[in-house]
């Protein structure tokens, strides 16, 4: 399989870049963690360019989210160039005859390494840099004009009042269409929220869909290189991804969200770079959403798995230990809510 | 049983995780094996506990029900008080996966009631019992 990959890899990259002349592949590997898109390191050599190492990132006969790769490709070309580091974009493309299935290829960020969300310090000397940094350069999401942006060319723009409610019936619908076993926690937060709305957004902007530990990249002196998995990304509140970030799943460390700095700290950050204010109430609303959406994305994960669509051992971890942890998480915060 | 089923599971975790998945290239496969040992310290877990579990939370639910029965009435409180009186067949986690199921189906109906009828002392004790059941079905895993 990896031969014949990389056989169809060199015919595409042909097709593609008829400039750089022959083109051999040096190396092939798979990337452990991407559950929702299949995701190849690609180390080539051309004739022309010498050598470079690009990202094959291919959609899966089956995924933690089913996501349109449209979505995170414009998302990618949105913010490249600017103060938010990405990946370059190279090519987008649906037709299934080069690699069985579409595909995008990205420029790869060397030399860099992601968090791990199981770890206790995942970030050691640099903790406090670069939550500092992966705060900031949330505020700056914020900032990105969408008007102008090649996300709002394939995203929907919802009303100010509406963005939650948007948010909220898609992640309602994916448990609805998913679950195996009857979520009685689930449930009764999708109908605390919709009695108790949170206030409209303060402004609408990209959000990332999955901004957290594990899904940016620093290098061995501690800056953040680039954010990357935006298959989920959407337009919409940006407390979305405020709330998300903060999410306690991201770090072992329960204190420190996302093994970086503590809450407080965190939305400090956020507020001065993105201008914005966190609204306790509305950021209380969106914590529940935010374990509600984990709650429905394990829950699909775990479908996955128990039907044999995608055995990946990261989605039976995502049914047995991050559902648990989300459903204990929400039914803590609806206690809490009703007391 | 012995070697009993936890500690076999457990054993294979730190096989695989600390010796085998280190060995392999850094890479997917790595990734995965690593991925797959902490899924053995999960079922460890769960292997001893699973039947407990639904047990308790199947026998906390009926007892909710049978007073609930009653507060609530008509219709409703008839299959309230009718689930109240079942059993469990026996104690295969499948059988009591399925009985699990039925219930949450009929206390989830049972929550859109009292909350829609502002039946707050039921409402409480419903919101008790699930973090009371989440909280018994979390997952440990040691910072790796």
């Amino acid at each position: 399989m990896s031969d014949n990959l990389e056989q169809r890899i060199v015919r595409y990259l042909g097709y593609r870049m008829p400039e750089a002349g022959k083109i051999s592949v040096l190396a092939l590997s798979r990337i452990h963690g991407g559950a929702s898109r299949e995701t190849f390191r690609v180390r080539i050599a051309a004739e022309r360019f010498g050598e470079r190492g690009l990202i094959f990132r291919r959609d899966p006969v089956s995924s933690l989210i089913e996501t349109e790769r449209e979505i995170e490709f414009a998302a990618y070309r949105s913010f490249h160039g600017t103060d938010v580091p990405v990946p370059g974009a190279l090519y987008l493309e649906r037709d299934s005859q080069w690699l069985e299935r579409p595909f995008f290829v990205m420029e790869e960020i060397e030399g860099c390494t992601a968090g791990s969300i199981l770890a206790g310090d995942p970030y050691g000397r640099h903790r406090r840099s670069i939550g500092e940094q992966f705060f900031t350069i949330l505020g700056h999401i914020v900032k990105r004009d969408v008007a102008t942006s090649e996300l709002s060319r394939v995203s929907e723009l919802p009303a100010g009042d509406a963005a939650w409610a948007c948010e909220l019936e898609k992640w309602e619908k994916v448990i609805d269409e998913d679950e195996l076993e009857p979520q009685p926690i689930a449930r009764a937060a999708i109908r605390w929220m919709k009695r108790q709305p949170p206030p409209p957004a303060q402004r609408l902007s990209i959000v990332h869909g999955d901004y957290r530990t594990g899904n940016f990249l620093f290098d061995p002196q501690g800056k953040i290189r680039a954010v990357l998995d935006w298959e989920m990304a959407h337009l919409g509140d940006p407390l979305e991804d405020l709330a998300w970030a903060l999410d306690p799943l991201w770090s072992a460390d329960r204190d420190h969200p996302g093994g970086m700095l503590t809450r407080d700290e965190a939305v400090g950050v956020w507020a001065r770079a993105s201008g914005l204010r966190a609204d306790p109430a509305a950021l209380a609303w969106w914590s529940i959403f935010a374990s509600l959406k984990g709650l429905a994305i394990w829950i699909s994960s775990a479908k996955e798995y128990q039907a044999g669509t995608n055995t990946d051992p990261v989605m039976a971890f995502s049914g047995l230990y991050c559902l648990p942890f989300h459903n204990k998480r929400l039914a803590d915060m609806l206690v809490e809510c009703a007391s | 049983m012995k070697p009993s089923p936890d500690l076999v599971l457990n054993q294979t975790f730190a096989k695989i995780a600390m010796e085998m998945g280190p060995a392999l290239p850094a890479g997917y496969g790595q990734g995965s094996a690593t991925t797959t040992g902490v899924l053995l310290l999960m079922v460890a877990q769960e292997f001893n506990r699973a039947a407990d579990i639904r047990v308790k939370e199947n026998a906390a639910m009926r007892a909710l029900f049978a007073d609930a029965g009653v507060a609530v009435g008509g219709e409703l409180g008839q299959r309230l008080l009718a689930a109240a009186g079942t059993k469990d067949a026996d104690v295969n986690v499948a059988t009591l996966d399925h009985a699990n199921g039925e219930l949450k189906t009929l206390l989830i109906e049972l929550h859109v009631e009292v909350e829609e009828t502002s039946a707050r002392e039921l409402e409480v004790r419903i919101g008790a019992f699930l973090r009371d059941a989440a909280t018994a079905r979390q997952v440990f895993l040691p910072a790796m």
